[in-house]
């Protein structure tokens, strides 16, 4: 769990009006000095760094989910009504949603594995033995929200570690070196036929390449995410809108527009800044084209509106 | 060659680029930052900020779109922005039962008006019942062998054309839950609590007073279908719950039975599993277990990992016990309240179970397969080849 700040970001009064206003029923056996504490941790989580204002404080503390994150702190208390309420509330909730994110027979076991989680830290709490995972909620969402985000996390974590997804470890496997170019890597035939009997291959893909790393690495962060969403993790329009806030064709608009834009960028550079007159831009497009055929432009046509 | 013709060629490039990542110096954020981010309720600067270390971040990505899996199979109920839709979808039929509810309260009225003997109650009772299906095989005997009684001469044709579902004392004998296995243990309380207020014969009253009796036998059969509603409720609520409430009640309760059926048939009784040579009993309902020590129930109910009915339980002794159910379900606990899931030697329903300690079983199938366990579940082998 977080230690607390020294100082108090949330008074008790605050706690204690927040604490009545989310009409926490009496049973769970919450206090206001002990909801003060979750709510101290998310204040200073999302303040971390900055000295913010009472009122800025204030604001934060009435926009986060009060209720549930008195269930939370009553749960991991070991109160046994709370508990019983979460489980009429959220069992089934789990396990739906375990299955969604890893399939039928896997996410019964990953639901499972959540179930005595949360189960063993209530009761480790109560003895003194362990921390419950509800002490890592701190109110900035939905608990059924923050469920779903540990059962996804869990479930990552678990792929990674039977090393399933190493793909997934391969960005960060180097120290950083910050220029993003360093670590593309040709694939292993280009050295083979292709390079054989055309030797300026190798040379155009991985200019081509490298220009287009500058310019994704160029791009707003949502713009480079969404086309992540789309392009690595074949995400739908309808599972992207609903991450990004956005509506399925408007996400698709805003695809074919940073598409257009990154060709439209990576044809400058090549041509302003590498000098490559237009049959050698060719000859990239061509290379590139034969050795990655992948091709989205039917896919965002029929999906734009 | 202009950017217009060189479209097709770069996503490969692109997909690629993106897939090798870029370079990302900070941690991961908490589950609480996913959430909230989910939501969309992190301040613009925070998010501005995850977006770029999402986009480079393929693990995060993936449990970002975990999460979008997992809204999309949320239950409707929680999620207060999906209630309109839901409540929209759900009123057609909501009011569908509210009018078949309204139809049979009518033909109830009618017949109280024509019948007053205690024919009719016994009627009215299994009536009642029948609503709130299944029904105790004991009370439904003692109501099929009443003599059913005429059909009102006063119920309209119309109305009664208009309840299939309700017929008034054929529905008497359609219901015919099988009788409770012999060992299991059975808690009849609440429907018996709700048949006691009515089967005693009554002497005619007043109409005001037997539309209230009927009300009475309703909110008790509904009462009984509240898996943690009190067995009964008490008589000074139950004489201010209106007619058009018990209407409510019933159709939502009616609904719920309806749309909620269980994968497999649920045992319509609990299970109780005694811990021999202790005071220790498991009462199993649908998937959830209360455990009692010294008879004094724990204050928590316990969640059984398995959506299977439970079909059968078995304790060696101690606070081990172990249970099986349908599609080959075995779960166990070693410590009374903490029940896990084991492999599963089949896919069939499994009927029955004798366990010899925590780790060593053996379980039956419904196809008669039998097979046996030594390692607490881990693998099991088939005692049926054996033989």
């Amino acid at each position: 769990m977080p230690s607390s700040p020294a100082t108090h970001l949330i008074p008790l009064a605050l706690a204690e009006r927040l604490l009545h206003k989310a009409d926490v029923p009496a049973a769970w056996g919450v206090t206001a000095a002990q909801f003060q504490s979750p709510l101290e941790r998310s204040a200073a989580q999302r303040f971390s760094g900055v000295s913010p204002d009472a009122r800025t404080v204030e604001t934060f503390a009435k926009s986060l989910h009060a209720k549930d994150l008195a269930l939370a702190t009553a749960c991991a208390a070991g109160n046994s009504a709370a508990w019983d309420f979460f489980v009429n509330q959220y069992r089934q909730e789990m396990v739906r949603a375990a299955r969604a994110i890893a399939g039928d027979a896997a996410g019964r076991e990953l639901a499972d594995s959540m179930y005595a989680d949360l189960y063993g830290g209530m009761r480790g709490t109560q003895s003194g033995e362990r921390k419950s995972p509800f002490e890592y909620f701190l109110g900035r969402s939905k608990l059924s929200t923050w469920l779903h985000a540990v059962l996804s996390r869990k479930h990552v974590d678990e792929i990674r570690r039977t090393r399933k997804l190493d793909s997934l470890d391969e960005p960060r496997a180097d120290d950083g070196a910050g220029d993003s170019r360093a670590r593309i890597e040709l694939p292993s035939d280009l050295t083979g036929a292709h390079a054989g009997h055309e030797p300026g291959r190798e040379r155009y893909l991985a200019l081509l390449q490298s220009v287009i790393a500058g310019v994704l690495a160029a791009l707003p962060g949502r713009d480079r995410l969404r086309l992540a969403y789309y392009y690595v993790d074949e995400l739908t329009l309808a599972q992207i809108g609903k991450i990004q806030g956005e509506h399925e064709a408007t996400v698709s608009r805003k695809l074919e527009r940073t598409r257009r834009e990154i060709r439209e960028q990576v044809d400058f550079v090549l041509r302003a800044e590498k000098n490559l007159d237009e049959a050698q831009r060719s000859l990239c497009y061509e290379y590139a084209r034969d050795e990655w055929p992948f091709d989205l432009t039917g896919v965002l046509a029929g999906k734009a509106p | 060659m202009s950017a217009q013709e060189n479209q097709i060629s770069l996503d490969g490039p692109i997909r690629r680029v993106l897939a090798a990542g870029m370079p990302s110096a900070e941690p991961c954020p908490s589950a609480d930052v996913f959430a909230a981010y989910y939501e969309h309720s992190l301040d613009p600067e925070e998010t501005e900020h995850y977006d770029k270390h999402f986009a480079s971040c393929a693990s995060c990505r993936a449990i970002l779109a975990g999460v979008a899996r997992a809204s999309v199979a949320t239950i409707p109920a929680l999620e207060t922005k999906q209630g309109s839709q839901w409540w929209n979808s759900m009123r057609v039929w909501l009011a569908t039962a509210a009018a078949c509810v309204a139809v049979l309260l009518v033909a109830v009225v009618f017949i109280q008006r024509s019948s007053k003997s205690t024919g009719t109650e016994n009627a009215q009772l299994a009536m009642s019942r029948a609503v709130a299906t299944p029904a105790p095989a004991e009370s439904l005997s003692h109501a099929a062998t009443t003599p059913a009684p005429a059909p009102p001469e006063n119920v309209p044709p119309m109305l009664a054309g208009n309840a299939p579902a309700m017929p008034l004392p054929k529905s008497v004998k359609t219901p015919k839950p099988a009788p409770p296995p012999q060992d299991q243990a059975v808690d009849l309380s609440a429907s018996a609590s709700a048949s006691a207020a009515v089967v005693e014969p009554a002497a005619p009253a007043p109409a005001p007073a037997e539309r209230k009796k009927a009300e009475d036998a309703r909110d008790g059969a509904v009462a009984a279908l509240q898996p943690s509603a009190t067995p009964q409720v008490a008589p000074d609520a139950r004489q201010e719950m209106s007619a058009n409430r018990a209407m409510q009640a019933k159709s939502a309760a009616g609904f719920a039975a309806t749309m909620k059926k269980p994968k497999a048939q649920a045992p319509a009784k609990d299970i109780v599993v005694t811990s021999p040579g202790s005071q220790i009993t498991w009462t199993i309902h649908t998937n959830h277990v209360q455990y009692a020590e010294n008879g004094q129930p724990a204050p928590v109910q316990d969640f059984i990992p398995t959506n299977s009915a439970i079909a059968a339980g078995s304790s060696p002794g101690g606070k081990v016990c172990w249970l099986v159910g349908a599609d080959g379900a075995v779960v166990r606990t070693t410590d009374g309240r903490l029940w896990l899931g084991t492999n599963s030697p089949t896919g069939s329903d499994l009927k029955a179970i004798k366990a010899t300690s925590a780790r060593a079983a053996t379980v039956t199938s419904s196809d008669g397969h039998t097979y046996v366990t030594a390692d607490a579940g881990q693998t099991w082998k088939s005692a049926t080849a054996q033989n």
